[in-house]
């Protein structure tokens, strides 16, 4: 299998082992950053328009920071210029529309598109993001999207004749974006699809547009496929022959219940394996995130463990996120000294 | 004109839950966070239940603007679909979130730790209604597809946990003030039907539902059709039927053509799940294909295949429109 973790190891890195730490992408937004969108949207005006450009860099600037100081491998802005994670694809799809906001859970809502014409791609959608964070980082950065299953499934389909033709041709669209990427020296990738794993056949699908996702990308390019909610039964060990290097998983939400089902096979992939519930506010403490951690590596050896939260972490306050993300670093960085000591057996 | 068209009742009603009006989202979310802690628990603050009370005369107004002839409560303290009477239940504590019936759809999984005695609480939601439109349409969940959702933790066997949340339900209407009509949602009959023992015992328990209900009660499904099995039990039974026609036409039409028609047929005829917004020519089409292959149908209730809580505030509101336009055109036929 080829390797492309290894470039993610700080060259300053304490332990001989090393498992890869990094969030899945959304953090909680500053307050500040929400009353300047406010603003922005009251007013409508430049001078609005500026101070929520700069509010949002800045919210980059400073997020960037607390992953860095948090002790995360890999970090990412905590998608501070993104409003939701199928919105702010789908205002730069041409051939969508919104109507308002729609229900996912409890007073969670969001602003659910419609697909009302063909899909084309019209500007670039994350390079400014990228750009801007590569500057700011001493670590690398992760970039997550949207994965052409999920846009396609948590839209309302006015258009095609149905979800998974819509998805085959926004996986072009994705394509061409992560060529972008590449090029302006992305290296990690993540294509979210919280959609996954929610019908019995969908891994058909989603594998279709992994293979238009990734095709003409560079082999040192790291990929990973973020999944969540669904039942993972359904999807392996079909995923292991997925065009992906990295499969991450929501696990600690449902307390472990479907982690036998990665045992059945060899688990051949890297997985990025969930230790923090991001819908409770409770402070996993260190031993309990290392208890969690212990269960990755069932699954699987050291070197294929990523280490992350189950999920965006966007829900909790900043300051419950922030010492969830400090312990997990913590909890992971003892993991790995018992390693290094011969004190944790391990799959080969 | 065909012979059936001046005999048949054209109503237009809804299925379950509504969308919370825009201008209460983000009240409601201020007041009770965006977190499990945050959902329905039926211990709200006073001023959190003043802004569902709100919610519900200004549904209920949207309804009678629209011209809908049997209108619902909207079930806007309802977090999900079905889930919502156990949730609310002491005897049950509210899991993880998870998906059921393979949508976007989240529910906190209801496990039963005790006995399922009667709890009241859609019975108070529907007094409250009954306060502001006489004889409402009221809609609960059936003991099947509760159970389906459900987790046991109490009972034990999968029958006496079949059993007791039969008599759960039936508790629970029995308590409901009057109303029009009864529409147990039973999705579960559709998505996963009952097999052998399972399927009698469900016969059993909806045979006493119906024996203890004063009004006329409807069976309704969706997400698929019912299984040939059930859709015989329930003509049977003499009970009205609803049937999906949004996401299994065909298989609606091949069971109504083998097996018969009810006298009572709900028609899921509107979209719940997508903002294209239906005709009403394309609905009326549909409505008189249906009762020219019918002719036994007696009373029709044309709602949405689902409730409409999946919508943005605008389509709703257009959809509401076109059910209530759907009935004008009925009663002219």
């Amino acid at each position: 299998m080829r390797d492309t973790r290894s470039q993610f190891r700080p060259i300053d890195h304490p332990n001989d082992h090393f498992i890869l730490t990094t969030v899945v992408g959304s953090y909680p937004k500053p307050k500040w950053l929400n009353q300047a969108r406010e603003s922005y949207h009251v007013h409508s005006n430049k001078g609005s328009r500026d101070q929520y450009t700069e509010a949002k860099n800045d919210a980059s600037t400073i997020i960037i920071k607390e992953h860095e100081e948090a002790g995360l491998d890999v970090v990412v802005d905590g998608e501070m210029k993104r409003n939701e994670m199928v919105e702010y694809f789908a205002e730069r799809i041409r051939g969508y529309e919104f109507n308002g906001p729609v229900k996912v859970w409890g007073h969670n809502y969001f602003d659910k598109p419609s697909v009302v014409e063909k899909v084309s791609y019209r500007e670039p959608w994350l390079l400014e993001e990228y750009k801007y964070n590569v500057k700011i980082s001493e670590k690398p950065i992760k970039v997550p999207i949207t994965g052409p299953y999920t846009l396609a499934n948590w839209s309302f389909n006015e258009f095609y004749k149905n979800e998974d033709e819509l998805s085959y041709e926004l996986a072009e669209l994705v394509n061409m974006e992560i060529k972008n990427l590449v090029d302006a020296g992305v290296r990690y990738i993540q294509i979210d699809e919280p959609a996954l794993a929610t019908t019995p056949e969908d891994h058909k699908v989603v594998r279709k547009c992994l293979e238009k996702i990734t095709n003409g990308i560079a082999d040192d390019v790291r990929v990973g496929l973020h999944v969540c909610y669904g039942d993972y039964s359904r999807i392996f060990p079909k995923i292991l022959d997925f065009p992906v290097d990295e499969f991450d998983v929501e696990l600690a939400n449902g307390n472990y219940s479907q982690l036998d089902v990665f045992k059945k096979v060899p688990f051949t992939k890297d997985i990025g394996f969930g230790v923090i519930d991001v819908h409770d506010s409770r402070i996993e403490s260190v031993e309990e995130v290392r208890a969690r951690i212990l269960k990755g590596l069932e699954v699987v050896p050291p070197d294929r463990l990523t280490v992350s939260p189950d999920c965006g972490l966007k829900l909790l306050s900043r300051e419950v996120a922030y010492k969830k993300m400090v312990n997990m670093v913590k909890a992971t960085r003892m993991v790995e000294e018992e390693l290094d000591r011969g004190e944790i057996e391990v799959v080969k | 004109m065909n012979e059936y068209s001046f005999m048949v009742e054209i109503m237009s009603s809804s299925l379950g839950l509504y969308p919370l009006p825009d201008w209460t989202k983000d009240e409601l979310s201020k007041l009770k966070g965006h977190q499990r802690d945050g959902l329905i628990s039926g211990n709200e603050s006073s001023l959190i239940n003043s802004v569902y009370d709100s919610a519900r005369e200004f549904i209920i107004g949207e309804q009678q603007t629209a011209g809908i002839d049997l209108i619902v409560e909207g079930q806007l303290r309802w977090d999900d679909m079905l889930a919502h009477p156990l949730i609310v239940h002491d005897s049950v504590e509210a899991r993880g979130l998870v998906r059921y019936y393979d949508n976007n759809n989240f529910y906190r999984e209801p496990a039963v730790v005790g006995e399922l005695t009667s709890n009241g609480d859609v019975a108070r939601e529907l007094e409250k209604t009954s306060e502001l439109v006489s004889t409402p349409s009221a809609i609960f969940p059936g003991p099947y597809s509760l159970s389906k959702l459900a987790t046991d933790e109490y009972y034990g066997s999968e029958t006496e946990f079949l059993e007791a949340m039969g008599g759960f339900v039936q508790e629970e209407i029995q308590g409901l003030p009057e109303t029009s009509y009864l529409t147990l949602l039973e999705p579960s009959l559709a998505v996963d039907p009952p097999h052998g023992d399972e399927r009698e015992l469900i016969t059993d328990l909806l045979k006493k539902i119906k024996n203890v209900v004063k009004t006329e009660l409807i069976i309704q499904t969706y997400w698929g059709a019912f299984d040939e099995e059930t859709y015989a039990i329930l003509l049977e039974l003499g009970v009205g039927i609803g049937f999906d026609f949004v996401t299994a036409e065909r298989s609606n039409l091949e069971l109504l053509s083998e097996y018969g028609a009810p006298k009572m047929a709900s028609i899921g005829a509107i979209n719940g799940q997508n903002t294209n917004v239906e005709s009403p020519e394309e609905v009326q089409r549909l409505i008189e294909g249906i009762l020219e292959k019918s002719p036994d149908i007696q009373r029709v209730v044309v709602t949405p295949n689902t409730g409409l809580f999946y919508l943005p505030e605008n389509r709703f509101t257009d959809k509401l429109g076109v059910l209530g336009s759907i009935a004008g055109v009925g009663e002219t036929l």
